[in-house]
């Protein structure tokens, strides 16, 4: 084992006490052979390890479970309906008070579409009688009268085909 | 620490308030103490607890039994802390607070009035605060609450090799501090 490797596991599962066998017997010769090494264990020890072990945990404070205790009765005050399905109340929230940037985009989304689909509608009805006015010319000059009759004829018939095609 | 029954989790589930006040009492400590030495202050934490017991009775119902409930709660625990350190790194513009030339915003002036265990707290609380939420995160549960790695990558969902490189740049990072740093301003 090199320094390195050794002080990284200085850092890490020796001085969290979790090295076992063969792996902690090879670091320990390297320490007992490795002044620098040693050194550095013992530091770590000292400024990462000790000051936290001389933490006092705390009791948690009355009024937490007091404030927790006050809010689940109000809760299971509510009427039946919303104890059935709990997520109620939030879909509630959320329905009743809609955020303003959200209402915003949705609607401006609303406005853009009907905008779009109505532009394309027109467009659709442009094209459409401007394509029937052209073969209604065309089959004027060349002197077939009947070939508008798209509903007799089954469409635009045949013989202007023939003559573009 | 063992977990609590089954039968008082179902009975917590189904509304039995008895029954989650004593998941509450099995578990608040450690809660508590997680926020303590991660939050900016004890009624941040007593927040945190609160917010976290209040996410477990909401979704106790849908507790599938995939872990243990000490891993669900700590999991919880943790989520929360992050998002609330998050929040506050956010909310106070302390990007910086973070990086390589961090350096701590407080100095305690009132140094006459520190009895030995503040002292210790503060010592805590400016070593914690020169590291990453991530990193803060680890040292806290594993130095403070004693979990071992594979606990910390289960309430984390990280790999345990990740929880090691975490615990090995935190402890770097805070050797690399001097000791007058650390404790200027304290007596």
């Amino acid at each position: 084992m090199d320094c390195a490797r050794v002080q990284d596991y200085i850092l890490t599962d020796y001085l969290d006490g979790c090295m076992r066998g063969e792996a902690k017997e090879e670091l320990e010769a390297h320490l007992l052979q490795c002044p620098r090494c040693r050194e550095f264990a013992s530091q770590a020890r000292q400024e990462v390890i000790e000051p936290f072990e001389q933490i006092e945990r705390e009791q948690t404070p009355e009024t937490v479970w007091a404030n927790i205790k006050e809010s689940l009765e109000e809760r299971e005050a509510l009427p039946d309906v919303f104890h059935s399905f709990r997520p109620w109340p939030d879909i509630l929230k959320k329905l009743v008070i809609p955020r303003p940037a959200w209402v915003l985009a949705s609607l401006l989304f609303l406005v853009i579409m009907t905008f779009v689909v109505r532009q394309h509608s027109l467009n659709q009805t442009y094209v459409e009688t401007q394509s029937k006015e052209h073969v209604e010319y065309l089959a004027f000059m060349i002197g077939y009268p009947d070939s508008l009759n798209g509903e007799d004829q089954g469409g635009y018939g045949t013989y202007i085909e023939e003559i573009f095609l | 620490m063992q977990d609590v029954s089954q039968d008082i989790i179902l009975k917590a589930a189904d509304g039995d308030l008895d029954a989650f006040e004593m998941i509450f009492r099995f578990y608040s400590n450690y809660v508590f103490n997680v926020a303590l030495r991660t939050a900016q202050s004890r009624e941040d934490a007593e927040e945190i607890t609160q917010e976290v017991f209040m996410t477990v009775y909401r979704k106790l119902e849908s507790f599938r039994y995939q872990s243990s409930l000490k891993t669900w709660i700590y999991r919880i625990t943790v989520n929360m802390t992050l998002n609330y350190l998050k929040k506050e790194a956010k909310h106070k513009n302390k990007a910086v607070e973070y990086d390589e030339n961090f350096e701590p915003q407080e100095v305690k002036n009132d140094v006459k009035a520190l009895t030995e265990k503040e002292y210790k707290d503060c010592l805590i609380e400016r070593l914690l605060n020169y590291l990453t939420p991530e990193q803060k995160i680890c040292i806290v549960l594993r130095n403070v609450e004693g979990l071992s790695y594979e606990e910390i990558a289960q309430s984390l969902k990280i790999d345990i090799n990740a929880v090691r490189s975490r615990l090995k740049r935190a402890r770097e990072k805070l050797l690399s501090l001097k000791k007058e740093e650390i404790t200027h301003g304290l007596c």
